[in-house]
C-alpha cells in the first residue's frame, strides 16, 4: 500500500453507503490514562485504559430516500448500528459491528442551511465496544 | 553540533520507523508546579513535581503492513512500547510509551492524514516510571 488521497474514502452506516454525500470523515481513537505514579518514581507513571472510538462526519445534505440524512436521522436514539470506514477505497476497513449493545451510536446530528452556501450536515458517532481493523 | 533543519527527523514506535510517513513530531516535557507561596514571600514560590513527557506525531496515512496505521491502532489500550525520537537523525531521546490518542482524517480534497499522541511511561521497560534516555 502507499500514501493515499482522501477522495476515495468510504463510509457506511447501517448498511447504507453515504460516501457520495460526505466530504470529511475523521476516526478518533483515545485511550484513558490511569496514573500510577508513586513517591519512588522519577517520572510520572501511567497505564493504558480501555480504548474509545468516535467518528466525525460531514457532507452535503440530500433528503432523498435511502441517503445519509434519512438514514442518520432515523438512527438517532435507535441503538447501535454497524459502521464501516475505509480511508483508502476499501483496501483497509475499520468496522463496528452491531450486536446487542455494540456498534455505533449517533451522539450528535446537525443540519445547516446557510443562505449563501450548500445545505450541509454533520454527525458524531460513538462506537460502543471494539473497532476491528481489516486489510487484505 | 549546529542548528538543524527538521527535515531529517527519525521517529520510531514499537520498533517501527515512521519517518517515511511523518511530517511533524513534537516531544513535550512538562513538570507540575507545586505552589508554596506564603504571605511573607515577595514573589510566587514553587517546587518542581515529577516530570512527564508526551509525544505528538502527524503525517500521511498509509495502511501498509508494518506502517504507522497497523502499529498504532494495534497498540490502543496495550502496555507501553519502545519509542525513539531523533530530531537531527542522530541524537535524541528514547523510552517506552502508551498510545493515548489516534485519529485518521479523510477529506475529499486532501491526502488522508493521521495524528497520534503518546504518553511516556518507562525508561528501560513499560511502566518503570524512569526518565527517557537522552543519547
Amino acid at each position: 500500500m502507499a500514501k493515499v488521497h482522501g477522495k476515495g474514502a468510504d463510509f457506511t452506516y447501517n448498511a447504507v453507503a453515504i460516501e457520495d454525500e460526505l466530504n470529511s470523515i475523521t476516526q478518533n481513537s483515545t485511550v484513558a490514562e490511569a496514573e500510577i505514579t508513586s513517591f519512588g518514581d522519577v517520572y510520572q507513571n501511567y497505564l493504558a485504559g480501555k480504548p474509545n472510538h468516535t467518528y466525525d462526519i460531514s457532507g452535503a445534505l440530500d433528503t432523498a430516500a435511502a441517503q445519509g440524512h434519512k438514514t442518520l436521522f432515523a438512527g438517532i436514539g435507535a441503538g447501535a448500528k454497524t459502521t464501516i470506514f475505509s480511508p483508502d477505497a476499501g483496501t483497509t476497513t475499520f468496522t463496528s459491528t452491531a450486536s446487542g449493545l455494540t456498534g455505533s451510536l449517533i451522539s450528535a446530528y446537525t443540519i445547516n442551511l446557510p443562505v449563501g452556501d450548500a445545505a450541509k450536515y454533520s454527525a458524531t458517532l460513538q462506537v460502543s465496544s471494539a473497532l476491528s481493523r481489516a486489510q487484505p | 553540533m549546529a542548528r538543524i533543519h527538521g527535515k531529517d527527523v527519525d521517529f520510531s514506535f514499537d520498533l517501527i520507523a515512521m519517518e517515511s510517513w511523518l511530517n511533524s513530531v513534537t516531544l513535550n516535557f512538562s513538570v507540575p508546579e507545586a505552589e508554596i507561596t506564603s504571605f511573607s514571600d515577595v514573589y510566587g514560590n514553587y517546587l518542581a513535581g515529577k516530570p512527564t513527557a508526551t509525544i505528538d506525531i502527524a503525517g500521511a496515512y498509509d495502511s501498509a503492513v508494518s506502517g504507522p496505521d497497523v502499529t498504532i491502532f494495534g497498540e490502543l489500550g496495550l502496555a507501553g512500547e519502545e519509542w525513539d525520537f531523533e530530531p537531527d537523525g542522530t541524537t535524541g531521546y528514547n523510552g517506552f510509551a502508551i498510545v493515548t490518542a489516534y485519529s485518521i482524517t479523510a477529506s475529499v480534497d486532501a491526502p488522508v492524514t493521521f495524528s497520534a499522541s503518546f504518553r511516556h511511561n518507562g525508561g528501560a521497560a513499560a511502566a518503570d516510571a524512569a526518565a527517557p534516555t537522552r543519547a
